[in-house]
């Protein structure tokens, strides 16, 4: 018997000259369909057999799309915005369920769809839903044959990795942020290692108050942009974070701040299943490299909003969350297990500010500034190394 | 050279584990299941035969059961191919 699992959730998506559109959304799935009047009505009646059969023909939507192909901290609701691009269809009834089925609107068997909640086992793995990373890998490969790791530098960066995007949340909430963090919390005298420094532009802007920057990062094609656009005052070394003596040129309580940025969340959720991270290498490392005092400062995606879907209207937002501590779609590791392996490492957590975009941002893209105004994206986390 | 042929040239060539040497178990072997490629391995196999084969595979024939088998992968290819021509 099929029914309607309570993980979905009905939304009203009437425009003028589109009227009777509903979004028929599976929270959990990530898997949405537009849906007519007559077809909320059918499957308000699936446990009736026989019951409204009638209409011979239903109308519903293909509205559903990885919407974070259109850019990594975009609307991840998955169901295109524009009425106009919603692709009406008419389906008799059995096809119609079919649909529906296919959507994770209505299922069959509870055990068989719970079941799907797990970690894709390959590439090809359609089966289980997996997590953010595993289906963004997966459709960026087999839809779109990109390959992710240069997809996702797009996204922060533009096309010569020289300058972070101002047009989208990258710039308009980390880069902003970060400007008026280096202006008042770095200077001359001060020495900071800037780990996972990629092509460098955070150490570049940290060394323009005069402070003495080691740019680390594992990729030598990264480090090769970062060395020929390098800042005076910035060293780049060569180095596989999160191993054990990674950091080993790096002298002992030398650094006032160590920061990362968009880094730690890989150390909780792996990249990819079996990926080796241990979260306590790293902290023991940058606590090491760091002065009495020293603080590591973090930029991390938000511990709860991140990836949290936009929904409700432009200026007043509203978002459905579905997990916390048991991550099957979230990368993004809760506050408590955070702070818990500073805590272990021996740091103690002196500040922890939401980020939201800066005010340039509104007339960029007003969606995306008002849900990131009202739920932040990330989250900076300072910690001070205590003594030993 | 056959699309069979091709297909198991790849294996071959790409597998990390012996290839079953009985055809019909060959055929039936559940590469992706048996660990016999990695992402990598597939996104080099989806290039190799789609170049070799000269087919072009879509997502959904990517994601189906079907193409999961090595038999089914030959059948897919052979469609394609008797489709295009």
């Amino acid at each position: 018997m099929s029914f309607v699992p309570k993980d979905v959730i009905i939304l009203p998506e009437m425009a003028p000259g589109y009227p009777g559109r509903w979004l028929a959304m599976n929270v959990f799935t990530r898997t949405c369909l537009g849906l007519s009047s007559e077809v909320l009505e059918l499957i308000s009646h699936l446990d009736e057999p026989g019951a409204n059969t009638s209409p011979a023909v239903f109308r519903c939507w293909d509205t559903e799309y990885f919407s974070n192909e259109d850019g990594l901290l975009e609307d991840p609701s998955r169901y295109r915005r524009k009425s106009a691009d919603w692709k009406e269809l008419s389906l008799g009834r059995e096809e119609l369920l079919k649909k529906l089925k296919a959507h994770c609107v209505i299922v069959d068997d509870m055990e068989a769809y719970l079941a799907r909640f797990g970690h894709k086992r390959n590439l090809l793995d359609r089966q289980r839903i997996g997590n953010f990373h595993e289906q963004h890998g997966q459709h960026l490969m087999l839809n779109r044959r990109t390959d992710p790791a240069s997809w996702w530098m797009q996204q922060k960066f533009t096309a010569d990795l020289r300058a972070v995007h101002s047009d989208n949340l990258y710039g308009a909430v980390q880069w902003s942020f970060l400007e008026q963090f280096a202006k008042n919390r770095i200077g001359r005298e001060m020495s900071v290692a800037d780990i996972g420094c990629g092509t460098g532009l955070f150490s570049n802007l940290f060394a323009s108050t005069g402070a003495q920057v080691t740019g680390i990062d594992p990729s030598e094609e990264y480090l090769a942009v970062a060395r020929s656009n390098a800042a005076a005052g910035t060293t780049f070394l060569r180095a596989n974070i999160g191993e054990a003596g990674a950091l080993a040129s790096i002298a002992n309580g030398s650094m006032d701040i160590v920061f990362m940025t968009d880094a730690l969340l890989f150390y909780f959720c792996p990249f990819y299943p079996g990926q080796k991270a241990d979260v306590h290498v790293l902290l023991s490392d940058i606590r090491r490299i760091l002065k009495p005092k020293g603080r590591f400062v973090s930029i991390e995606p938000h511990s709860v909003f991140y990836m949290a879907p936009w929904l409700g209207d432009t200026a007043r937002p509203f978002t459905v969350i579905t997990e916390s501590s048991n991550k099957t779609f979230g990368i993004n590791p809760p506050f408590s297990w955070v702070f818990k392996s500073l805590r272990e490492s021996g740091f103690a957590v002196t500040d922890l500010q939401e980020l939201g975009p800066a005010d340039y941002f509104e007339s960029v893209n007003p969606r995306a500034y008002h849900f990131a105004k009202q739920f932040p994206v990330w989250q900076f986390i300072e910690s001070v190394a205590l003594a030993e | 050279m056959s699309t069979e042929e091709h297909v198991q040239q790849f294996f071959s060539k790409q597998s990390k584990l012996p290839l079953p040497a009985d055809r019909t178990a060959f055929l039936a072997f559940r590469y992706l299941d048996e660990g016999l490629i990695d992402s990598l391995g597939i996104i080099m196999m989806i290039n190799e035969l789609e170049e070799k084969c000269g087919v072009h595979f879509s997502a959904e024939e990517l994601e189906s059961y079907e193409f999961q088998s090595i038999g089914g992968l030959i059948s897919v290819i052979e469609r394609l191919k008797s489709g295009a021509k």
